[in-house]
């Protein structure tokens, strides 16, 4: 059946994609070019006592893509695919090595320029691994499953409807999914000590922080949309009374459909496999969990640096001021700060909780959080290196398809957000080209969390981290490229969010 | 069967929202047509309002382009995962005032007032004239400049580009108003034309 599920997105994205390519063949009249024909035929005959304008030629855009470019767009972008569905058949660092050989693949034999791997990213994973292999090796995340387990005892599956809430919260407080880095291990520890599939929470919560961008009152995409929207006379406030309860309900929805998708642990067929070859361990009772002695310590220093990367997030007066291009002051982003204040908290770790630094590369949670690093790696670089070089041309493309059918607008920017694997980029090209097209800016507000495509494609950090750190194999980043775990969450976040914005304009008149 | 019905839903939902974008928003193209002065005035405003917006956004990226200061959604081929240019950015405020402003404007039509054809052509003269000077300046500075002073002067040439359009852009607004009073009435009673106009060019 998930073959179905894969035919059925892949003929989509397919079919948008063609039709897209094929519409930018067509010459079709400018609509430009009528509107000055049909004043220029008239101006001469104006007896007004202005002085008539006479239309001015247009110079052609630079750079439009011919058929030939198109064909080799498509080639290189069936290389990316390829190589990222050799990726995830290998696991683990080898989506990161396949990633590395269709780099150069792209760089070699198609002449592109090498993008940029995702540094932040990856220095991010590094820092949280530390902190939270350093609370592992303390005895510290025992501690938190217990206490998860003793809140959870009388529902456990509430973990599928509190993870993905948590992470939304994180991101919105915080203007970053990176933050969600920081309680991956502590989703997937819990719901498994759970017996819960991981899958569920870790799947819906990954999801969860992506839309919660656009609920982010400090986030890049929302320092975006404002300027965009602010002379239809639409405030960050009037932003947040559509996009949060909208995401709110979308949340809810995908965390309903969640907590019943897929097998349950104990019948879950890899999972089985994976613990009769003693890959991985059933969980322990909690009641026979001997807590270490600086288990609570450790708990206490790992939580308090969330809740301080959080206040910076939030404030950012708190923050120091850096310089910017212009030579004028700018709030230090919290994305050095998320990596700061996680490489303290694990020095403080070792320091307050006596964990020996020996002992904490050791750690599964360690293991997991660099392998991920390195997947990250290989495979964002080679996505990097197609959209860097090949941007204007797919903006340029889907932008078109908007253009001849507005009704596809919502299709088109959670295509681009997928494609560029950046909520930003889609925001900056799109929103203001479904406003130019006439579209309310209250809906295309409501539409704005498609962006969360990015998740699309198991490109991103934190759908790797999420898988990496599922030791029970429930977390799949597929098999075909689109089949992964995220899809089914992404798919009913994005849509029912949407039309829970589109709703809330309608029916309120925001 | 059970995936089956997963699929069946969101293609069912993706198709509900896609209708649902067409009945409340599927944006109206008045290409050639003759709209009321009151609506024209809106959409083109608001149009223009947008792509300052882009410009705004343009030049926040560049502020803050250093590690410490820019910002970072998390997606790992995030735009802010990468320094930004001030030569990269010419490609894009071409592709912001040819796909936003130009194309905004033909969309709004042609105000119903007697001067309302002339009115649409001055907005879109200047869109096409601030085009142009863009497009003249990346053709001269497309490839890396091979000198210091060449490189000043590539990011002198847009900034100097979009400086007069923003004065020239109130001035097409002033000479649209002064054309006939049923303009200077429709762009005085817009509120999209009132907060544009107060930004000073």
């Amino acid at each position: 059946m998930k073959k179905i599920l894969l035919v059925a997105i892949t003929a989509l994205v397919l079919a948008t994609a063609g039709f897209a390519g094929g519409s930018i063949f067509e010459n079709g009249v400018s609509s430009a070019a009528q509107l000055a024909s049909s004043v220029d035929s008239t101006s001469t005959k104006s007896t007004a006592a202005t002085a008539t304008a006479a239309p001015v030629e247009e110079a052609p855009p630079p750079d439009s893509t011919s058929s030939s470019d198109w064909a080799l767009i498509a080639i290189e972008g069936l290389v990316v695919i390829g190589f990222i569905a050799l990726g995830v058949r290998s696991g683990g660092i080898g989506l990161g090595l396949w990633g590395g050989v269709g780099t150069l693949i792209l760089v070699f034999v198609f002449g592109l320029e090498p993008g940029t791997p995702p540094f932040d990213a990856m220095l991010i994973i590094v820092a949280v691994i530390s902190a939270a292999a350093a609370m592992e090796a303390a005895g510290g995340v025992e501690f938190m499953v217990q206490v998860a387990s003793k809140a959870l005892r009388a529902k456990p599956k509430a973990i599928n409807f509190a993870a993905p809430y948590v992470s939304y919260l994180l991101c919105i407080l915080t203007g970053t999914s990176n933050t969600f880095y920081s309680i991956i291990p502590v989703i997937n520890e819990v719901s498994y000590a759970n017996k819960i599939r991981p899958e569920r929470p870790l799947a819906g919560s990954t999801v969860a922080s992506a839309v919660g961008i656009t609920s982010s009152p400090v986030a890049a995409a929302m320092a975006t949309i404002l300027p965009l929207v602010e002379v239809y006379h639409y405030e960050l406030t009037d932003v947040l009374l559509i996009t949060i309860p909208a995401s709110l309900i979308g949340i809810f929805v995908m965390c309903l459909v969640m907590s019943r998708h897929g097998a349950e642990l104990e019948h879950d067929a890899v999972y089985q496999a994976r613990i009769a070859s003693g890959e991985v361990q059933p969980p322990a009772p909690a009641v026979e969990v001997e807590l270490k002695p600086y288990a609570k310590r450790s708990v206490a220093i790992f939580l308090t640096a969330v809740f301080v990367i959080c206040l910076f997030g939030f404030f950012d007066g708190l923050r120091p001021t850096v310089m910017g291009e212009d030579g004028g002051l700018e709030p230090l982003s919290v994305t050095p700060i998320i990596q700061m204040v996680m490489l303290t908290a694990a020095a403080m770790i070792l320091l307050f909780a006596h964990v020996k630094a020996g002992d904490v590369p050791g750690m599964p949670i360690f293991r997991s959080g660099m392998v991920a690093m390195i997947a990250l790696f290989g495979i964002a670089w080679m996505a990097d290196t197609f959209i860097a070089n090949n941007e204007d041309a797919i903006v340029s493309a889907l932008g078109d398809l908007a253009s001849r059918w507005p009704f596809m607008i919502a299709i088109a920017v959670f295509l681009v957000a997928a494609l560029t694997t950046s909520q930003s980029a889609a925001t900056r090209t799109m929103i203001p080209l479904g406003l130019a097209l006439g579209i309310g800016a209250g809906y295309m507000i409501a539409i704005w969390p498609a962006v969360m495509g990015v998740l699309f494609l198991p490109a991103n950090g934190t759908q790797i981290a999420a898988a990496e750190a599922d030791q029970t194999g429930t977390t799949t980043l597929g098999k075909h490229v689109v089949d992964h775990s995220f899809q089914l969450p992404l798919q009913i976040c994005w849509i029912v969010t949407a039309l829970a914005g589109i709703a809330i304009v309608a029916i309120f008149g925001l | 069967m059970r995936t089956l019905g997963l699929v069946a839903a969101i293609v069912i939902g993706i198709i509900v929202l896609t209708g649902v974008v067409a009945a409340v928003g599927s944006g109206s193209d008045n290409t050639g047509e003759t709209v009321r002065a009151s609506q024209w005035a809106d959409d083109v405003c608001g149009t223009a309002g947008t792509w300052q917006g882009e410009l705004k956004d343009l030049r926040k990226e560049i502020n803050e382009s250093t590690y410490g200061a820019r910002d970072n959604d998390g997606g790992s081929g995030d735009v802010v995962e990468h320094v930004v240019f001030v030569r990269s950015i010419v490609p894009r405020t071409i592709a912001a005032t040819h796909d936003t402003l130009l194309r905004g404007l033909d969309r709004a039509g042609i105000p119903d007032a007697n001067q309302g054809k002339q009115a649409a052509l001055i907005l879109r003269n200047w869109a096409v004239q601030t085009q142009n000077a863009l497009v003249v300046v990346h053709r001269a500075y497309r490839h890396r400049p091979k000198t210091t002073s060449t490189a000043f002067a590539s990011i002198a040439g847009a900034a100097t580009v979009l400086g007069q359009s923003a004065v020239k852009g109130h001035a097409a607004f002033k000479q649209v108003s002064a054309l006939d009073p049923a303009l200077a009435d429709a762009i005085n009673g817009s509120r999209n034309c009132s907060d544009l106009m107060k930004e000073q060019p």
